[in-house]
């Protein structure tokens, strides 16, 4: 479905790293491999100590470090809630700047209002608890990736018969859901046909189809629109 | 899309937007939980796969590396390295093993002094100075030894700076002993025993007193305080005296444990108990009893009578005032009575001195079978005639002799044998 750009966590492993990384393997090599230990406890406990170290410098040095990377980008606190804050205060910066975007598609693509707010607040929600490091400008597609695939969802479960659909009394509601979709998304997102099909998992000619046919029925409305 | 259309469209969209605005800043704080949940799992997760790793590498690792974990060196300490004559100190010695730990070693550990006229070792690791000079004191252990050089000076200039009487508390019982030690400390770091030398007093002499050496005896129930003096310096030990706690049974027993007794004999068993104290006595509030009355009966007072033939067990049961039930038994295997005896032939005899003439006995069991037990012989006048084993030999004197034959104190016929005189003519054997 809605996928997130590639993070290489290769990246992440800086030369320090690497080097923290060898010694504690190698700490975990001594404490598995050496007769003697200078200290005077039994062996078997300072060779659990020295591989402890190993493997927590490992993780702590190393792993933990790099998790964090992977997940918040470069983010110069060491300390995760005020790297936490950090990213929290760059996506909010790119949500507002596309917030009005985002709101006027939210509600162009279904007609009922408080579900359209709804699914947007979703929409973000999910974004910014998947996004992985840097924030881009693929954050605007993925989160309208996100809001339709929760838009499709809803409209299964309207189906259902589980709740009574409002009536969409919008002037997209005589398109279908794939028609109303590709043409919000290409006039009004400015998405390209190819980017919609990835968002809808749809073949490009099926979203190109749909988009001439809104196009079409579009027309109609203007005419429509037009004369009164 | 025409203009209008879309104009149309955006404004009906602004006016949703502006009747249902949504809270980005509340769904930024959701997702940024999010991220904060998972990040932390995967930290917590690291940690314990750490942890997990090092316990699984160190019991591999023990596993793998497991051996005999051998003694290589022993270190030996004492409270003073430097003594007087006369002091003792207790020495220890602790092992250093192949695997990096310690042990006190405490059983087991031969002690040895280098020299013994300067300072001597028990066993038991207290080595007490004898005469000045340095000696080595070895402790060892499996075949591995730890050495301590001790020094003992002559007594000298230097002053006495302590004084401790050893142990200083104890408890004894009434009429007990317990040998205190004064040990003093010198100037030059020499350690000194001072039993000899010191003033020793009791402050309640009738509860314990203390002769000349620290020996205290225990007098009467109470607390004492005894002290050792010398150079100004004092110390004490406080001495308890307790009662002696009465001594209880740990064990009871019946005499005879074991016994064979013939049809109709009687015995009078006894009930043993033994004390803590060592001491046994008899008791007589037992409860007596026979595991078959048909073979053997008991009497309330443990008199023992064999009835029929087999074995039978008798027990004792005695109750302390605690509760405590004791019990013992014993065996008691019941055969055949001696019915009769008789000597054949049956005589008379005449015998020339140092004439001889063999009898025998034919013994009969109240089953009626015949036996062949141990036959007691009697002669009731042996200066004329002695018999051993049925073989009559007369003597020297002559007169007549009645000779018996006895078994289980069942007696037989009598055989005349004159000897030196005529006799009539020997009869049949019965």
């Amino acid at each position: 479905m809605c996928e997130l750009p590639k993070r290489r966590w290769r990246s992440s492993v800086t030369p320090l790293r690497f080097l923290i990384g060898v010694l504690a393997l190698g700490a975990i090599a001594f404490g598995w491999l050496a007769p003697a230990f200078p200290w005077g406890f039994p062996v078997i406990v300072q060779a659990g100590v020295v591989m402890g170290v190993g493997f927590l410098a490992l993780a702590v040095a190393v792993f933990m470090p790099i998790v964090r990377e992977v997940e918040l980008g470069l983010t110069p606190s060491v300390k995760l809630g005020p790297a936490l804050r950090d990213r929290q205060a760059e996506l909010r910066s790119v949500f507002e700047q596309q917030k009005g975007d985002l709101e006027y598609c939210a509600h162009l693509l279904c007609g009922d209002p408080e579900e359209a707010r709804r699914m947007l607040e979703a929409a973000w929600s999910q974004a910014s608890g998947a996004w992985k490091g840097p924030v881009t400008p693929q954050l605007r597609v993925y989160t309208l990736c996100l809001y339709v695939d929760l838009l499709r969802k809803h409209q299964i479960w309207l189906r259902s018969g589980k709740k009574p659909p409002k009536p969409d009394r919008s002037l997209l509601a005589g398109l279908t859901h794939d028609q109303r979709v590709a043409v919000v998304l290409h006039d009004f997102a400015k998405l390209t046909v190819a980017e919609i099909a990835g968002i809808t998992e749809h073949p490009v000619a099926d979203v190109a189809k749909s988009l001439a046919a809104a196009e079409a029925k579009t027309k109609h409305l203007a005419l429509e629109g037009g004369k009164k | 899309m025409k203009t209008e259309l879309r104009e149309v469209l955006l404004a009906e969209a602004a006016a949703h937007i502006r009747t249902h605005p949504a809270d980005m800043e509340r769904a930024l704080e959701a997702g940024t939980d999010r991220v904060r949940n998972r990040v932390l799992r995967t930290w917590l997760v690291a940690i314990v796969a750490a942890l997990v790793l090092t316990a699984a590498l160190v019991a591999a690792r023990a596993f793998l590396t497991q051996g005999p974990v051998t003694l290589e060196s022993i270190g030996v300490t004492a409270p003073a390295a430097s003594l007087r004559p006369e002091a003792t100190v207790r020495l220890s010695a602790e092992g250093m093993y192949s695997d990096g730990s310690r042990r006190a070693l405490v059983d087991g550990v031969a002690w040895a002094s280098e020299d013994p006229s300067v300072a001597e070792v028990a066993g038991t690791g207290e080595a007490t100075a004898l005469s000045a000079g340095v000696t080595g004191v070895t402790a060892t252990f499996d075949g591995v030894s730890g050495r301590l050089a001790l020094t003992v000076t002559a007594p000298g200039t230097a002053p006495l700076t302590a004084l401790r009487v050893t142990p200083d508390q104890s408890t004894v019982e009434l009429g007990g002993k317990v040998q205190l030690t004064a040990e003093g400390s010198y100037g030059d770091g020499s350690l000194g025993k001072l039993n000899q030398t010191a003033v020793w007093a009791s402050d309640r002499p009738a509860v314990a007193r203390v002769d000349g050496d620290g020996l205290v005896t225990a007098a009467a129930i109470g607390t004492a305080t005894i002290t050792a003096s010398e150079a100004g310096l004092q110390g004490a030990s406080s001495i308890t005296v307790t009662a002696k706690p009465p001594a209880r049974i740990t064990g009871l027993s019946i005499d005879p444990a074991e016994i064979t007794l013939k049809q109709g004999q009687a015995l009078q068993f006894r009930a043993v108990a033994g004390y803590s104290d060592g001491s046994t006595a008899n008791l007589t509030d037992v409860e007596w009893s026979s595991g078959d009355p048909k073979r053997a009966t008991i009497s309330a007072a443990g008199l023992v009578t064999a009835q029929g033939l087999g074995q039978v067990l008798i027990s004792a049961v005695h109750v302390t005032d605690d509760g405590t039930q004791w019990r013992a038994e014993s065996k008691v295997s019941v055969e055949h009575a001696v019915r009769t005896v008789v000597v054949g032939p049956a005589g008379p005899f005449v015998l020339q001195p140092g004439g001889t003439v063999q009898l025998k006995a034919t013994v009969t069991y109240t089953d009626g079978r015949p036996g062949d037990p141990v036959v007691t012989w009697a002669s009731s006048r042996a200066i004329i005639a002695t018999v051993n084993d049925g073989l009559v030999r007369g003597g020297a004197v002559q007169g007549t002799v009645t000779i018996t034959a006895s078994v289980d104190g069942v007696s037989s016929n009598g055989v005349t044998v004159n000897v030196g005189q005529n006799a009539p003519t020997p009869g049949p054997l019965e």
